[in-house]
C-alpha cells in the first residue's frame, strides 16, 4: 500500500471549474506556476485543500472570463500572476466573511487585529483595487515613514498623501460594508 | 474610530501579513534586486507593476521593506548631518544665532515681562468698628484714608470677631468694585487678616469696605486717596 502523502494540489488544476466554466490556457499556465503558493496560502486560511482547489479553479475561470470579455483588459493587467493571486485572495476573503466558522485556530491566532478578519479583508481589498502610487504610499506608511516623508517622494503635501490613502481605505471599507 | 493608516496595530498587522503570508521559495515571477532599488529611489519613474507583485510575494516584500528601512535611516541621518554641517561650516552663523537668542532672552526678561508691582504694607484698624445690625449701617463714624497704590493690606477686625474665612470687598455705592477672600487669625490678641489689593485702577473717592463671614457682616467707610 502506498503510504506517501501527496502535496496539496499536486494532481494539477482542472481546466474547467465546478460550474463548467473553462479556464484560458494562459491563465491555467500561470495558475500552475502559482499552484504551490496558492495552496499554501489557501490552506493556512481555510484549512481545507478541497475548498482551496475549488476556489483556485473558480479564480482561474473568473480571470479567463475577464480576459475574454474585455480583450483590452489583458494589456491593462500588467502582472497576470499577481492579478490571479489577488482574485484568489478576494474569493477566500469572501468565503471567510460568509462563513466565519471556517476559520480555524491558526487563522484566529494569526489575525489578531480587532480579533476579526476586518483588517485582513480591508488590506487585501485595498491592495487589490488601488493604483500603484497609492499602494506604494501604503507600503511606505506600513514601514514607518511619516506622511511628510511620503509626500516628498510623490511631490505632494503630507496632507494630500494622507488624504489619498485614507480616502482609498474609506472607499474599500464602505464597499465591504464596514462602518466608519 | 481611529484611521487604520494611523493605527499602530493595523500597521503592525499589515507589516507581518505582507512579510509572512505569501511565501515564494522558488521565487516565481520575482523581479531582480535592481528593479526594487529603482522603485525605492525614484518611485514615480519605476515599473509600477512591481507594486502588485509585492502585494503577494513575501520574500520580495521583505527585501523591499529592508531597502525602505535603509532609505529611511539615510534620509533622517542626512537631515541631522545637514544641521550639524550648517553649524560646523559656518561658525559665524552659530555666533549670530547665539547672539540673537541672548538678545531675545534679554528682551523677554526686561521688556516683555510686565513689571511686578511693589506692595507696600498698610494697616487698616477696624477694632473700633462694630458689626452691622439691621439695614442702618454705621456710616457716620470716622473715615479711614487709604492710598491709591498696591497694598499689602492688614485689616484688624473689630473686637469680638471670629477667626475664619472672610470675604473682603469694596463697594462704591453702585456695586462691588473689588473683592478678595482671606483667612482671619488671632495675632497679638487681635483678629486680623491680610490681603493684597492693587487699588491703582480704582478712582479716588469714598467707598465702603465690607467684611463678611457667614452671618457676620462688618461695614466701614473708607476714602481712597491719591498717593
Amino acid at each position: 500500500m502506498d503510504m506517501t502523502t501527496r502535496e496539496p494540489g499536486s494532481e494539477g488544476i482542472n481546466p474547467v471549474d465546478r460550474l463548467g466554466r473553462k479556464i484560458n490556457p494562459e491563465v491555467l499556465r500561470v495558475a500552475e506556476q502559482l499552484r504551490k503558493r496558492l495552496f499554501s496560502y489557501g490552506e493556512k486560511m481555510l484549512g481545507d485543500a478541497a475548498v482551496v482547489a475549488n476556489l483556485l479553479e473558480e479564480s482561474g475561470a473568473a480571470v479567463s472570463r475577464i480576459l475574454q470579455r474585455n480583450p483590452e483588459t489583458s494589456t491593462a493587467i500588467r502582472d497576470l500572476q499577481a492579478y490571479l493571486f489577488r482574485v484568489f485572495i478576494r474569493k477566500i476573503n469572501r468565503l471567510l466573511r460568509q462563513q466565519p466558522q471556517l476559520s480555524n485556530w491558526e487563522v484566529a491566532s494569526f489575525i489578531d487585529y480587532r480579533e476579526s478578519m476586518e483588517g485582513k479583508v480591508v488590506l487585501d481589498e485595498f491592495l487589490g483595487n488601488c493604483d500603484p502610487v497609492t499602494r506604494q504610499m501604503l507600503y511606505r506608511r506600513i514601514e514607518g515613514f511619516s506622511w511628510k516623508e511620503i509626500g516628498k517622494f510623490y511631490r505632494v503635501s503630507a496632507h494630500a498623501a494622507e488624504a489619498r490613502c485614507s480616502q482609498a481605505v474609506q472607499r474599500v471599507r464602505r464597499k465591504l460594508g464596514y462602518r466608519d | 474610530m481611529k484611521q487604520p493608516l494611523n493605527d499602530e496595530r493595523f500597521l503592525q498587522f499589515a507589516r507581518s501579513y505582507l512579510r509572512e503570508s505569501f511565501p515564494n521559495p522558488e521565487r516565481v515571477g520575482c523581479p531582480p534586486d535592481r528593479e526594487l532599488q529603482t522603485l525605492i529611489e525614484s518611485p514615480l519613474k519605476a515599473n509600477s507593476s512591481l507594486t502588485e507583485h509585492l502585494s503577494c510575494c513575501s520574500p520580495c516584500y521583505s527585501r523591499y521593506a529592508a531597502l525602505l528601512e535603509a532609505q529611511r535611516i539615510r534620509l533622517r541621518r542626512k537631515a541631522f548631518d545637514r544641521l550639524v554641517a550648517f553649524y560646523r561650516q559656518t561658525p559665524a552663523r552659530l555666533a549670530w544665532v547665539s547672539g540673537a537668542l541672548v538678545l531675545l532672552s534679554i528682551f523677554w526678561i526686561f521688556i516683555w515681562r510686565a513689571p511686578q508691582p511693589a506692595y507696600s504694607a498698610f494697616t487698616l484698624d477696624l477694632t473700633a468698628a462694630s458689626e452691622t445690625r439691621g439695614a442702618n449701617s454705621n456710616s457716620s463714624g470716622p473715615v479711614a484714608r487709604i492710598p491709591k497704590r498696591p497694598l499689602q493690606l492688614k485689616i484688624q477686625l473689630p473686637l469680638g470677631s471670629k477667626e475664619g474665612l472672610y470675604l473682603v470687598s469694596l463697594d462704591a455705592g453702585k456695586g462691588v468694585v473689588w473683592s478678595h477672600e482671606a483667612e482671619a487669625r488671632l495675632v497679638d490678641h487681635v483678629i486680623a487678616l491680610e490681603v493684597r489689593a492693587d487699588l491703582r485702577s480704582l478712582p479716588a473717592g469714598r467707598y465702603e469696605i465690607l467684611l463678611q463671614s457667614g452671618f457676620e457682616k462688618i461695614e466701614y467707610p473708607i476714602q481712597i486717596t491719591r498717593p
